[in-house]
């Protein structure tokens, strides 16, 4: 009751607050005209009964103000002047306030951007229940050169049914498949899961049903399409359901469409990580569940049991090993360097593990660029405070306490902050499309990217906090002050303190020693990348296509009718107009492709693994890969010619140091007596790395695609075929397209691309951090020659006077734009200075990521430093110029 | 600035309590009632006086009411309310037992 009354009362108090005061004025005039009406009564003149009644009351205004002091909402009235006044100031300087706020804005937007980037990749849960439960396992063989290997098939069977840490576990593994039975065949990405994946993910088909356990079957063609894919193919979702679709010319019936936010795998490991449209069950043949050591292509993924956590599986998942070790057969056993291990991991952590360092790197970048950005907001801030310093003395003297003029300061921080606020999340909004459009296929959840509540808590937070950090010298600046010492100066327009001196050139040092780091930073990755992209890939690929092609096994069983295929489709293209060379190959080098260990002759047992590259034609010469002895395998390599191989240099140093490995022998398999035929050294070429930005060699052998069938008995269906023409490959597109189709038109059209584009591509994680990064080291110059150059013409104004007594002394026009330049230097080389160390402290955080380049390169650390000084001296010129243009007579005048 | 009239801190609020528990009246009436019973002793002046009674009313111990005076003007008249009641019979056993502590004190010999 008492609480509703007091209630009320300070809700009328605030929300009607005129109608307050008008009783409060009523009131007290009333107690005024009877006490007149008294003094008149006791015989006073009404002049004098009304000056004594007034006089009595003792100043009107004051007792109102106590009685205001009652209503108990003074704070927040208080609070709302103080915005209004903000409000008020801010339009009556709408230069200051529009700079303040697009600085604001442009810093605030770019960190929202990248904030919502990385929230998204890093913090956002995983799109499934309970994801904290999943986690991913892979296997290894550290000491045969495999220490990250996915899963094999036995392996992954025995841990299913031997585990007691999962609640369920599956593999999946992904590639391009034929599609047919549609208007126009098709490659589509289709993962081959186990049933349990659905209940490990713990995501079910929004229309029709999953395959179960009993149909994970030899015996059952089933399929689970996307909710993209069905509406891409069959117009909707619940049209799918019951559709055949042709995968590899074999049929399979359509049982289930998944939900449309559903995508997986997820993007983010190297393997296996492109986001299926068709699920179709493993069905794993007899041959995979028994064959240990051999396809280590499985994903796995669990779903832990409530309770446990990741580490305790690690541990059981490395006792289960040492029963799967004892299954496989004696010739691995008997290797010493035969050792399983495992490494457990949550999956999100998996998929996002690559990324975090430098989506860390471009949060941390931009966030300097907000600081820096709230410098040059500081800056204008306090030199208002000077130009304001009459109005604050005012303010002082009408009995406002330091504390209300912080406040005040505060809420036009606020209101600036806000406003930027806005103007920067619009900004970002506006910009996160175009931001994507950049982004590299391979970043990890990239379609999911999005606005949620930690995006709109990190913005909130940010306009919040940056008032703090640009009001901060203003702020101390009124709290030094003393209130005395404010009435003293206020009759002066005001001048500068020493202290708003120091605070304001400390702003512009730390200004230049950001924009340092940030321009190290980006130079040190330009370097590296301009340093990737030059970087000898080991082979040539200017005017060099490729055509993928995969002929499906149930139509092209037998070796012979697949290079009959490849045979007939190289001399289709070799004899285009133009085309120089053609040549097929299994994979282009880069990729990644098959990998088997193996021995070589008077060596024992292997010791090393390599990539298998198939090759028909005259490939290896097409691609002008770097030969450093003997010869390419060609087309001479050929049924009754002897087995041939070219192997990479890595492989020659390991196992032939200091000797010439040409005619020497190997063999693929675990020791020298295995069962596979030996096969003659014929040639040498250099390593080719997976990625331009990679350093780590490979080691690669080169066989004949004949050899291949010779030795493993199954044909190379997939195959690249390349050609080397005379003009503009892409020209030669549409033929070469046209020429593959009338060998079999049911073949899908192929991704027809030249190995410059495809070479450019493998640098587009790289590629989008310098890009950003660059961005915001260029923001970043931009925002510090706007502080630098603000402070100088500031400083000039204030000097204006000074300026003019010099010149009237005798100072040449030269002298006064010396003085003010070699301030400007003064800053810019201090920031310079500071710049440098903090710069080689902050770029180990990149240095990881850097390519063939020093993390104290010396180009960088030259031309950082010398861009800046330059800055910082364009920046003061113009101050310096309008400094020497100071009419002394005027100036001296002004006061 | 008026001084809290000499009064001991907080006995402004106990006079008024006490001087509307007899009847509701308005602010002037109210100062002149004062100065009435305390025979001229106390003098409040509106300085203090309004402060005082809009607090008072904020602490819900009195309310406020308007109506027109015979001069035509419109006068706020304040009553004692329920709580403002049991705020004066506290306030007033606080005062006896404070003064007659201090009467007993000031009377020793």
């Amino acid at each position: 009751m008492r609480l509703a009354t007091r209630f009320s009362l300070r809700f009328r108090s605030f929300f009607q607050r005129s109608r307050v005061e008008e009783d409060l004025d009523d009131e007290l005039q009333f107690h005024v005209q009877s006490q007149i009406a008294e003094h008149i009564a006791a015989g006073l003149s009404p002049e004098d009964a009304r000056i004594a009644a007034l006089r009595a009351i003792a100043g009107l205004e004051l007792v109102k103000d106590k009685c205001r002091d009652t209503r108990g909402t003074r704070g927040m009235e208080n609070m709302l002047q103080d915005f209004r006044f903000a409000f008020r100031t801010m339009r009556r300087t709408p230069g200051f306030t529009c700079l303040a706020i697009a600085a604001l804005g442009l810093c605030i937007g770019a960190n929202t951007a990248i904030f919502t980037i990385v929230n998204t990749v890093l913090f956002r849960p995983l799109d499934f229940p309970q994801q904290e439960q999943l986690i991913y396992a892979g296997e290894g063989m550290p000491k045969m050169g495999y220490p990250e290997l996915s899963f094999a098939c036995p392996d992954y069977l025995f841990v299913a049914s031997h585990n007691r840490s999962f609640q369920s576990t599956a593999v999946y593994n992904t590639g391009l498949y034929e599609l047919s039975g549609i208007d126009r065949p098709e490659r589509v990405y289709v993962a081959r899961v186990t049933a349990s994946l659905f209940s490990v993910l713990d995501v079910g088909p929004a229309v029709g049903r999953a395959f179960l356990e009993a149909e994970d079957d030899q015996s059952y063609k089933l399929a689970v399409v996307t909710d993209g894919f069905a509406k891409r193919i069959f117009g909707a979702s619940k049209a799918a359901v019951g559709r055949t679709i042709y995968l590899q010319r074999k049929p399979y019936a359509v049982i289930g469409v998944m939900p449309a936010r559903f995508s997986f795998p997820l993007r983010g490991r190297k393997y296996n990580s492109d986001p299926a449209d068709v699920f179709i069950p493993a069905s794993f043949t007899k041959d995979e569940r028994q064959k240990f050591g051999q396809n280590y292509d499985l994903d796995f993924v669990a779903r832990l049991k409530p309770g446990i956590m990741a580490p305790q599986a690690n541990a059981e998942m490395h006792s289960l090993l040492s029963g799967i070790q004892a299954l496989y057969p004696p010739g691995f056993r008997n290797l010493d360097t035969f050792q399983l291990t495992t490494h457990v991991a949550p999956f999100r952590e998996v998929i996002t593990g690559k990324v975090k360092q430098p989506l860390l790197i471009l949060l941390g970048g931009v966030v300097l660029v907000l600081l820096i950005g709230c410098a040059d907001v500081a800056n204008l801030m306090l030199s208002r405070t000077v130009s304001r310093q009459r109005e604050f003395a005012l303010r002082a003297a009408l009995g406002a306490g330091r504390w209300r003029l912080t406040r005040q300061t505060l809420a036009e921080g606020l209101v600036l902050s806000a406003a930027g606020g806005a103007v920067g999340f619009l900004l970002a909004y506006w910009a996160m499309p175009l931001l994507l459009r950049f982004a590299p296929e391979s970043l990890p959840r990239l379609h999911e990217v999005g606005l949620d509540w930690r995006v709109l808590c990190f913005v909130a937070a940010v306009t919040l906090t940056t008032p703090l950090v640009f009001c901060l010298a203003p702020v101390i600046d009124i709290a030094r002050t003393e209130i005395a010492d404010r009435l003293r100066e206020g009759g002066r327009t005001g001048t500068q303190s020493k202290r708003q001196r120091h605070f304001m050139s400390a702003a512009v040092v730390t200004q230049f020693v950001l924009a340092f780091v940030l321009l190290s930073g980006a130079g040190l990755l330009i370097r590296s990348f301009i340093r990737a992209s030059e970087s000898d890939p080991g082979f040539k690929p200017d005017h060099v296509l490729s055509v993928g092609i995969s002929l499906p096994a149930a139509a092209y069983g037998k070796s012979e009718r697949v290079e009959e295929f490849y045979r007939e489709a190289l001399q289709r293209v070799s004899a285009l107009p133009g085309v120089l060379e053609a040549g097929g190959i299994s994979e282009l080098p880069m990729n990644r492709t098959g990998n088997s260990v193996y021995a070589v002759e008077g060596g024992g047992r292997a010791k090393d693994n390599a990539f298998r590259f198939y090759v028909s034609g005259d490939a290896m010469k097409l691609l002008r890969l770097t030969l450093v002895g003997g010869r390419y395998i060609d087309g001479l390599d050929g049924l009754n010619a002897p087995l041939a191989v070219v192997i990479s240099e890595s492989i020659a140093k390991r196992n032939w140091p200091g000797q010439d490995p040409i005619g020497h022998r190997m063999k693929f398999g675990l020791d020298e007596a295995y069962p596979t035929p030996w096969i003659t050294v014929v040639g040498v070429v250099k390593d080719v790395r997976d990625s331009l930005a990679s350093t780590a060699p490979r080691s690669l052998m080169f066989l004949s695609t004949v050899a291949q069938q010779q030795i493993f008995h199954d044909p190379t269906r997939k195959r690249q075929i390349l050609v080397r023409t005379s003009q503009d490959p892409l020209m030669l597109a549409g033929e070469i397209q046209r020429q593959i189709r009338l060998l079999d038109p049911a073949l899908p059209l192929q991704q027809v691309q030249t190995l410059d584009q495809w070479l450019g591509k493998s640098l587009e994680p790289e590629r989008f951090r310098t890009f950003l990064l660059a961005a915001f080291a260029g923001t970043a110059l931009l925002l510090a020659m706007l502080g630098i150059g603000g402070l100088l013409a500031y400083n000039v104004a204030q000097r204006a006077q000074e300026f003019g007594l010099r010149m009237a002394l005798g100072a040449s026009q030269r002298d006064l734009v010396s003085i003010v330049v070699k301030r400007g230097l003064r800053l810019s080389v201090l920031g310079i200075a500071v710049g440098v160390a903090a710069s080689f402290v902050a770029t180990r955080a990149i240095a990881s990521l850097l390519y063939d380049t020093s993390q104290y390169d010396l180009l960088t650390f030259t031309a950082v430093p010398a861009l800046l000084a330059l800055v910082g001296i364009a920046a003061s010129v113009v101050p310096g110029w309008r400094a020497s243009r100071v009419d002394p007579i005027t100036a001296l005048k002004a006061e | 600035m008026s001084k809290p009239t000499d009064l001991v801190q907080g006995t402004l609020d106990l006079l008024i309590l006490k001087i509307l528990a007899l009847e509701s009246m308005h602010g002037w009436a109210l100062s002149q009632r004062l100065r009435q019973m305390s025979k001229d002793v106390l003098q409040v002046g509106p300085g203090s006086l309004y402060p005082a009674l809009h607090k008072l009313e904020q602490e819900g111990w009195i309310s406020a009411e308007w109506s027109i005076s015979e001069t035509k003007r419109r006068v706020k008249f304040y009553s004692l309310t329920r709580a403002g009641r049991r705020q004066l019979q506290q306030e007033t056993a606080d005062w006896e037992r404070l003064a007659g502590a201090i009467t007993l004190i000031v009377r020793t010999v």
